[in-house]
């Protein structure tokens, strides 16, 4: 192993990958739910850091700006996926909300059911919150991917148009989608079942 | 004019994307009212959407996220160091 030159930045990936690896790790796991996509958007982010560190001004904290690195990283591989896999919204009438509607738009017996009085109850239990993160992997990439940007990225529909290439027509006919499929999987893998402990 | 409640399903969603115009506000508000005399279902599905909105932000809580979401596996360090190497063709500290 080599010196590094006085001219070379200190490489401080090392150190990085100690201190905040798991933490960047588990933030991509959860948006993009694949093991090795959340792996390679970590190491992509130290990439970059390496690269941009002369950038780092201090003024937020390391684990702040790494992150701000790794949502990026994030989008990259959300918009590689895209372009492998093209969202094609009108042929696939099977991830429609349709199926819960009769001829006259009306609720059919699929129709939303009661949820408990006090469903923030929920908040404090982490066999909820295992239930939501099954949730959300059970939607198809494509409703996964717009829930993430949308609903834990916060992004705009406008940039979510353009991360997904999709019109915004499409975008608000996908994020119904996921949403409606992720309210029915709470509804049966919890809220059903509300006499749990 | 019919305002189904497949339509009102559907503004229900998209005002979380997007300004619904005034005509569409109207109809979501008179839909709810009538809904909440007859069913209550379209209510209830509203209601239920704001809630996901607060479970979308509150999953990211990194109490429920360490213990949920194991860390990254000494391979996968292992892995992630040398691909970093190889891409910087740096030395790590």
């Amino acid at each position: 192993m080599t010196e590094p030159s006085p001219t070379r930045p200190r490489l401080d990936s090392d150190r990085w990958l100690r201190d905040h690896g798991d933490y960047l790790y588990r933030y991509a796991r959860v948006r993009l739910h694949d093991d090795q996509l959340a792996e390679e958007a970590v190491q992509e982010t130290l990439v970059s850091a390496l690269s941009g560190q002369s950038r780092f001004a201090g003024r937020s904290s390391e684990r702040t700006w790494l992150t701000g690195i790794l949502r990026h990283k994030i989008v990259d591989q959300i918009r590689r996926r895209v372009r492998e896999q093209p969202m094609d919204v009108a042929s696939d009438p099977i991830a429609g909300v349709d199926g819960d509607f009769d001829e006259t738009g009306h609720w059919k017996q699929s129709a939303p059911a009661a949820w408990p009085d006090n469903p923030e109850n929920s908040f404090s239990k982490q066999q909820f919150w295992a239930q939501f993160q099954a949730c959300i992997g059970r939607l198809k990439p494509n409703l996964r991917a717009a829930f993430v940007l949308r609903e834990l990225e916060e992004k705009s529909s406008e940039e979510i148009c353009n991360i997904l290439n999709v019109s915004s027509t499409n975008l608000w006919v996908i994020l119904h989608r996921a949403r409606h499929h992720l309210r029915k999987c709470l509804e049966t893998h919890w809220f059903s079942a509300e006499s749990r402990p | 004019m019919k305002h189904s409640c497949r339509d009102f399903a559907r503004a229900v969603s998209e005002a979380y994307d997007r300004p619904l115009t005034f005509l569409e506000r109207t109809r979501l508000e008179l839909h709810t009212i009538l809904c909440r005399l007859i069913c209550g279902w379209c209510h209830r599905y509203a209601q239920q959407f704001k809630l996901l909105r607060r479970f979308a932000q509150r999953c990211q809580d990194e109490l429920w996220v360490e213990r949920l979401v194991p860390g990254l596996t000494p391979d996968a360090r292992t892995r992630i160091r040398k691909k970093v190497m190889e891409t910087t063709g740096g030395i790590t500290s």
